[in-house]
């Protein structure tokens, strides 16, 4: 990471200095952005191994089910300078919102038993949250004024992946081969879920992006982000149902995995203020 | 300011009315503008749609009125079209004649002058008759005049614009299409030769004058005169031309009236000929005796713009060779003329800027197509070399001049050539002998300067063959004889000019700035490679840094591009909003803007619409030139004028394109019948940046500096950029910025 930071100072000052003054969009170089991030979950819907449909709660307290989710969404709100007529640099933060299916008859095994086991039936979507922050070049062509028009963006980011914390509507069964199946009431699942647990990946962007103005000091943008992300060191998720209260481990270990593959492309909506 | 000199025009017009071809001005527009050049193209359009034509869909009526709405108003607007000018006024009165009996066709009718050598006259179908200035140089009688009018007219009342277009629509094309639509159209222009006859003869006019209309449409390709070029109109004493210069043989005039037309859009003069004297025989009525209704003077003079217009058209448009021969042609009638003394020295400026580039035959005919005296002119210029048109040049330039020190003009196309000398490392005065030919031949001391630079002579760049050599060294026999090399007849062409101190003074001026400019070119050659990459980067921009804080701006030409060529409706909409833009911009960039464009002439008028014209012939003629040469402008004292009205002499052009392409290549998609996960990911990441880069913008600028007449600079800026106002407003920003900045 520090080699990256070195890395990353290196090149923006060979950028920044000695070049001819950049008059932006109408001598304003600075912006802050907002934007929303949305995308089709398609390769997650049909080769994710646990399916896509799942279940929401209604009124708090029973399941219904639920279908595929088309759309997921997020928002990102970043702050940044255009250097140069083709170059600038920004830093962005935000948030991923999506759920989680688990599926259904979940093995989870809080009290491990001979002849028993304790199965999750059908669970409420888990409320998952991404937490972004990335620093960015911005690259245009050479007759650009950036930050207006169209750009590419590369970006060297961190993520942070957790589960939102709420009262999630289960049921449990214990499931028994001799004497059949037998319900019992869900635990809280504060007991199930780790909220606390971070799981931290590196991520990379290509993005493309237009910025058109609407006024004097606002763009409209929209574009396309492409990325891919690698889990780091340790906290690259372990399953294992056997381990109480880490049950966020054991769903996430393969969600995570389905992501990092397959969630790569995006769409952005946003509006852009410059100064 | 601008009021007080528009009246004192006018009084002096009304009092004197005679044109001062001593101090000749340009056509220019006059009175109140007509609906034709204020309407907005798309308006005129959907008015036309109101009216419905035969045979057409409504679509196909669109279609029609926007190629022919766009084609005419840019002809409107280009800067070669003046209105209640001197020809359009005289040509108004002949149609007036024509048209006595039918005043609401009268009334439907506008006619208007177009600067154009093409010898042509046509009617559009909003009743726009143009002529063109070389149709009316090209006359000898106003009834031939008349007779071109009413063949328009009759274009006009028989809608054979229309017609044309919906016989092209409803047409199968196939292999003989072009023959079909070439007997199509002769039929039309023998119809609107047949029913012309009748308006002609009712108006007065001779019909003996109605065939050799033809006759001048024959040989309208030549100069608007057949007069032999003596040697002396060259050749004089400061500046000796041998005979070789000049041809031996006469070139023929090669024109054919039976020409084959089977091709052709017109039927060959012998069969328009033909036909019109088999309607004369039988068209009914008495006839008069008129030539000229107006007086015959009148038409002379008319006549004589236009051929001082043909001068100017010639300079504009870069063909050197025919203005030379146009300027001899008019020198007899108008030898004290000045205006022609200006064109003559930019004529001759032009050539030794063209021979200095080795670009000579770009101004001049092809051998192959010469014809007539004018082609001594051709000939002879080709045969000069690279020094022998450098002397030619300077002669003519420095005698001007002199001939008329006072003038501003000629004293500044003088200084042109003087700074083109500085950067000629040709050009060495210490080359050039003291003496004029003819004292050289005279005297023996000559014979021995001419020994020591024999082999000079031999150096000499002649463009001939051997044979030539020897045919012209032995055709000047006189000179030979007394020991001179004739092909050196150049050596002693300056022989004044390198004793005027002035000149020397001036010269080594410039040479001196060059040289300085030198050094600095050499200095960065001495950089090393990543050294002079730095230095690019450092003053990239720094052409555009020219500290200016005023500036005259032309509206902006758009060109919209859809998959079938120009979007007209689009373009023109958007010249409008980025006229503002610019205005805007400049003015939030500290920059004083002056637009001159089709809308402020609504409420500038004539004034401002001349304005406009001065401009654009300026940025056509700059066009018309190879782009390494900066001409000296055609209309150097109205751009003078203009200057002064304004307080700056800084004019901006802009042309803006769009396309939006996202060339995308489909067939990348087939992969995926071979890869079936590509398909996602061409639809995912291929298919969604190439549509985002689908924009296409290109803004060119031209600076031109109407004091100096020089382009300033002149770039283009490709932006992958939707076509909007505020784009364009704010990459405006940004070059006004940079213009604002001292360097």
């Amino acid at each position: 990471m520090r080699n990256l930071v070195i890395l990353l100072f290196v090149f923006s000052s060979y950028v920044l200095f000695g070049q001819d003054k950049n008059n932006g969009y109408l001598g304003k170089t600075n912006f802050v952005e907002a934007t929303t991030v949305s995308y089709i979950p398609m390769m997650y819907n049909f080769l994710g191994s646990y399916g896509s449909t799942g279940y929401k709660s209604t009124n708090g307290s029973t399941l219904t089910s639920k279908s595929r989710t088309w759309f997921n969404t997020g928002f990102r709100v970043s702050v940044g300078r255009a250097f140069k007529r083709n170059f600038g640099m920004s830093i962005e933060t935000g948030m991923d919102f999506y759920e989680e299916v688990i599926p259904d008859d979940y093995f989870y095994n809080i009290i491990p038993t001979q002849n028993e086991e304790i199965r999750i039936r059908r669970h409420e979507n888990l409320d998952i949250r991404v937490l972004h922050i990335m620093p960015k070049f911005h690259i245009a062509n050479r007759g650009s004024l950036l930050p207006l028009g169209l750009s590419h963006e590369i970006g060297i980011g961190y993520a942070m992946t957790s589960i939102a914390d709420k009262d999630y509507v289960a049921e449990f069964y214990i499931y028994d081969y001799t004497n059949g199946n037998q319900n019992i009431p869900a635990p809280d699942p504060g007991d199930y879920l780790n909220y606390e647990r971070r799981y931290r990946s590196l991520q990379l962007l290509y993005g493309i992006k237009m910025r058109t103005p609407v006024s004097k000091s606002l763009f409209i943008n929209y574009g396309f982000r492409y990325t891919i992300e690698f889990g780091l060191g340790d906290n690259w998720p372990q399953g294992n149902a056997n381990v109480p209260n880490d049950l966020t481990s054991s769903i996430l270990s393969d969600d995570y995995n389905r992501r990092l593959l397959y969630n790569v492309a995006s769409f952005d909506l946003g509006v852009s203020f410059v100064f | 300011m601008r009021f007080i000199l528009t009246l004192f025009t006018f009084v002096s017009l009304s009092v004197f009315g005679q044109t001062d071809f001593n101090d000749y001005k340009t056509l220019q527009s006059k009175g109140v503008l007509p609906d034709d050049f204020t309407s907005e193209t798309f308006q005129k359009i959907e008015e036309g749609m109101a009216e419905r034509r035969e045979g057409l869909s409504p679509l196909e009526q669109r279609e029609f009125l926007e190629k022919t709405g766009y084609a005419i108003d840019d002809l409107l607007h280009s800067g070669l079209v003046v209105y209640g000018d001197e020809i359009s006024t005289y040509v108004e009165k002949v149609a007036d004649k024509l048209l006595k009996s039918d005043k609401s066709l009268r009334n439907e009718l506008r006619f208007y002058t177009l600067k154009s050598n093409v010898t042509n006259a046509f009617s559009t179908d909003q009743g726009i008759i143009f002529v063109t200035t070389g149709l009316i140089a090209q006359l000898t009688s106003e009834a031939q005049l008349a007779y071109i009018l009413a063949h328009e007219i009759m274009h006009y009342t028989e809608k054979h614009v229309v017609e044309s277009f919906t016989w092209t629509k409803n047409s199968k094309f196939n292999h003989n299409w072009i023959t079909q639509l070439s007997i199509y159209k002769k039929d039309k222009e023998f119809e609107a030769d047949r029913l012309a006859i009748d308006m002609y003869r009712k108006a007065g006019y001779s019909k003996d004058e109605i065939v050799p209309t033809f006759d001048v449409l024959l040989y309208s390709y030549l100069p608007f005169d057949e007069i032999e070029v003596p040697q002396e109109y060259f050749s004089s004493e400061k500046m000796y031309l041998p005979d070789f210069l000049f041809p031996t043989k006469e070139y023929p005039i090669k024109a054919d009236e039976d020409a084959d037309d089977s091709q052709s859009t017109h039927p060959n003069i012998r069969k328009r000929k033909d036909a019109v004297v088999e309607e004369i025989e039988k068209a009914k009525g008495t006839w008069k005796n008129n030539s000229f209704i107006q007086t015959e003077e009148k038409f002379i003079e008319i006549r004589d713009i236009a051929r001082f217009e043909n001068v100017r058209t010639s300079i504009l448009n870069a063909d050197i060779g025919d203005a030379i021969y146009s300027i001899f042609l008019l020198e007899r009638k108008h030898p004290e003329s000045i205006y022609l003394k200006r064109m003559k020295s930019k004529a001759w400026l032009a050539l030794y800027q063209y021979e200095k580039l080795g670009q000579i035959s770009q101004v001049i005919s092809k051998s192959r197509d010469y014809e007539g005296f004018s082609a001594d002119v051709h000939y002879m210029i080709r045969k000069f070399n690279r020094n022998s048109l450098t002397t030619m040049a300077l002669r003519q330039v420095y005698d001007l001049y002199k001939s008329d020190s006072t003038d501003n003009e000629l004293s500044k196309i003088y200084d042109f050539m003087l700074r083109e000398l500085g950067e000629d490392k040709k050009f060495e005065v210490e080359d050039y002998s003291q003496i004029t030919f003819q004292r050289a031949v005279d005297s023996s001391i000559v014979l021995n300067e001419i020994k020591d630079s024999i082999t000079v002579v031999d150096s000499v760049e002649v463009k001939e063959s051997k044979y030539d050599r020897i045919k012209s060294k032995t055709k000047v026999d006189d000179n030979y004889e007394a020991g001179i090399d004739t092909t050196k007849y150049y050596y002693y062409g300056l022989s004044d000019v390198i004793n005027d101190p002035h000149f020397l003074k001036r010269l080594e001026e410039e040479v001196e700035i060059n040289a300085e400019k030198q050094k600095r070119e050499d200095a960065f050659d001495a950089l090393s490679r990543s050294e002079q990459k730095s230095f690019m980067k450092d003053h990239k921009y720094d052409y555009l840094k020219i500290g200016c804080d005023e500036l005259i701006v032309v509206e902006p030409k758009v060109y919209s591009y859809k998959s079938s060529g120009i979007d007209n409706v689009k373009s023109e909409k958007l010249e409008s909003t980025f006229s503002e833009a610019l205005e805007e911009s400049a003015e939030m960039s500290g920059i004083s803007v002056y637009p001159i464009d089709s809308r402020s002439i609504t409420t500038t008028g004539d004034i401002g619409f001349n304005e406009r014209t001065a401009l654009i012939s300026f940025f056509r003629q700059i066009g018309n030139n190879n782009y390494r040469v900066n001409p000296f402008p055609v209309d150097f004292s109205l751009l003078g004028e203009l200057e002064a009205n304004y307080g700056t002499s800084n004019v901006l052009f802009t042309i803006v394109e769009h396309s939006t392409d996202a060339d995308i290549q489909w067939g990348y998609l087939l992969y995926g019948i071979f890869i079936p996960p590509t398909i996602p990911a061409m639809l995912g990441t291929y298919v969604p940046i190439k549509l985002m880069q689908r924009n296409h913008t290109e803004i060119t600028l031209v600076m031109l500096d109407i004091k100096s007449g020089e382009v300033v600079f002149g770039d283009s800026y490709y932006i992958r950029e939707p076509l909007r106002k505020m784009h364009l407003e704010a990459h405006m920003y940004d070059l006004f910025k940079k213009m604002n900045a001292e360097k």
